[in-house]
């Protein structure tokens, strides 16, 4: 797990703030994020390899989101600790997340947001998932940049979790599905 | 007199911004019309030279009107496809209207730049765009991977369970039917000019143990007998479940087999599974077993017919009372098919 937080984390969260200082161009930081993608692909098969624990999360990022790569992330760092993995993207219609998880009836579901414009949606989101009888027990989990942004967020969402973190969640579903 | 003017190339008037006398100019006349022959020839020839050399600067050339002859000073200076003439005869004036024309010229810069501008943050902004594109297609492609990778993982896990089921007798963990074959063939052809003997084991009476008992109790049983034949000290051999109570053994790499060999064979089979009856709950059974021998290199020289032999030769045993064994006689085995054919 130390390779995701301590490596493949730290180099795009760097690349992130020189693109914001000016000191790197777009296209330097859309080379350095495919790099670590391609990078990372090459851990795929020790990752989904490890012996299976029965459970399974389901992923996807709120919002038409280009930096997917933390919701990925995440997914990873679950599939190393045995748990399956559903990662159905971004910019996925709220239909299609019900559907996903009637389908694959995972056992925690996270939802990323970025951009604070897209907090409505993932509100919409998460009344839809709750007000379905068929998806409404599933856990959720949320994260991301504009979601660690709003206080209290555990308070007026009808979540079961919020972490800053992947290690964090990681933490907290090891627990909670023990 | 006073001018600014836009001709072309050829010195046709396109645009006129201001004239004085008024009516001195007319779009669409050549703006050496109204000057005596000679001048108006400077002036074309002045425009052409202007709009061939891309100048921007000043020219002054000294002009005589129609009427009376007048010293005019002209500015020629080319914009994009046209050339802007401008022309006056006070020198009080001359400052006052050149002031204008930078004005002018320099709105004139001004637009362009901006212009030029708009046109850069469009080309940032189409580039900007193509990495986003690039991107989501990148996503795309390493999510395609990622789930490929994932399916492979999980075809991977189902073809070594599967394997496992093939290779392994579910029950007792014995070497199964598909894979004895193999694995007997492979000691051979390691050691072609080796010795080898086939063990066939039959449990003798085990349909009286199934039938008193029930199939779940036979099941333990026959685990426990196969955890026998594994604790054989002998570890080269293949222990084989044939398939119901049927078992097998193969030793290879044998120098050569004699009475001796055989023997040391029925006592380790003797010694290991059969000295100790089996407990299972509160039930003490003993272990009988009838088994036939045939040794490769010797009685057989492929797999069928080692298997045929060594069969035969345990319902030999069969025949003559069960538990024990019987080694593979060729002659035995003819008379006993001549006589099946009688």
């Amino acid at each position: 797990m130390d390779i995701y937080i301590d490596v493949f984390q730290e180099a795009m969260l760097e690349v992130g703030n020189l693109w914001h200082q000016d000191i790197i161009t777009v296209d330097k930081e859309h080379a350095c994020t495919a790099i670590t993608q391609m990078v990372m692909t090459e851990l795929y098969p020790i990752i989904f390899s490890v012996p299976r624990k029965g459970l399974s999360i389901l992923a996807c990022c709120v919002g038409n989101e280009l930096h997917e790569m933390g919701v990925r992330m995440l997914c990873d760092v679950f599939e190393l600790k045995g748990w399956d993995s559903i990662y159905i993207g971004a910019s996925v219609p709220s239909e299609n997340v019900t559907n996903a998880i009637i389908e694959h009836h995972p056992d925690l579901i996270a939802l990323s947001v970025t951009m604070p414009h897209h907090l409505k949606t993932c509100a919409e989101l998460i009344e839809k998932i709750r007000a379905n009888p068929f998806t409404r027990y599933v856990k959720i989990a949320v994260g991301g940049r504009a979601v660690n942004l709003v206080k209290n967020i555990d308070e007026l969402w009808n979540i079961d979790v919020v972490t800053k973190t992947a290690p964090e969640l990681v933490l907290w579903a090891e627990k909670e599905f023990k | 007199m006073k001018f600014l003017l836009f001709v072309d190339k050829n010195g046709k008037v396109e645009k006129i911004h201001w004239s004085f006398p008024k009516d001195l100019f007319k779009v669409g006349q050549c703006i050496g019309d109204p000057f005596q022959s000679f001048s108006g020839e400077t002036i074309s020839t002045l425009i052409a030279n202007v709009f061939a050399e891309e100048l921007s600067d000043f020219i002054t050339v000294q002009l005589t009107c129609n009427t009376e002859n007048i010293p005019v000073s002209v500015y020629a200076l080319k914009v994009q496809d046209s050339v802007m003439v401008m022309g006056f005869n006070d020198e009080q004036e001359k400052e006052a209207i050149f002031f204008q024309f930078i004005k002018i010229y320099n709105s004139f810069v001004n637009s362009t730049r901006k212009e030029y501008k708009k046109l850069i943050s469009e080309r940032e902004e189409s580039v900007r765009f193509k990495f986003e594109e690039i991107q989501v297609l990148n996503n795309e492609l390493t999510n395609t991977k990622r789930l490929l990778e994932k399916t492979v993982a999980q075809l991977n896990l189902a073809n070594s369970v599967l394997k496992k089921h093939l290779i392994f007798d579910s029950l007792t963990g014995l070497i199964g039917r598909y894979q004895y074959w193999a694995q007997v063939q492979a000691e051979i052809i390691a050691e072609p000019e080796k010795f080898g003997v086939f063990i066939f084991i039959d449990i003798d009476d085990f349909k009286y143990i199934n039938d008193t008992y029930g199939h779940t109790f036979g099941d333990q049983y026959l685990i426990e007998f196969a955890k026998r034949m594994q604790t054989f000290p002998s570890k080269e051999s293949i222990k084989i479940r044939m398939g119901g109570d049927e078992f097998a053994l193969y030793y290879h790499g044998f120098d050569h087999v004699d009475n001796a060999t055989i023997q040391t064979i029925w006592e380790e089979i003797q010694e290991y599974v059969i000295s100790q009856p089996i407990k299972i709950d509160e039930f003490v059974l003993p272990v009988s077993l009838s088994a036939g021998m045939a040794v490769y290199g010797k009685d057989a020289f492929d797999i069928a017919t080692l298997i045929e032999y060594a069969d035969f030769a345990m319902y030999q045993t069969k025949r003559h009372g069960k538990s024990g064994y019987t080694l593979f006689d060729q002659a035995t085995f003819e008379y006993e098919n001549l006589r099946r054919k009688k």
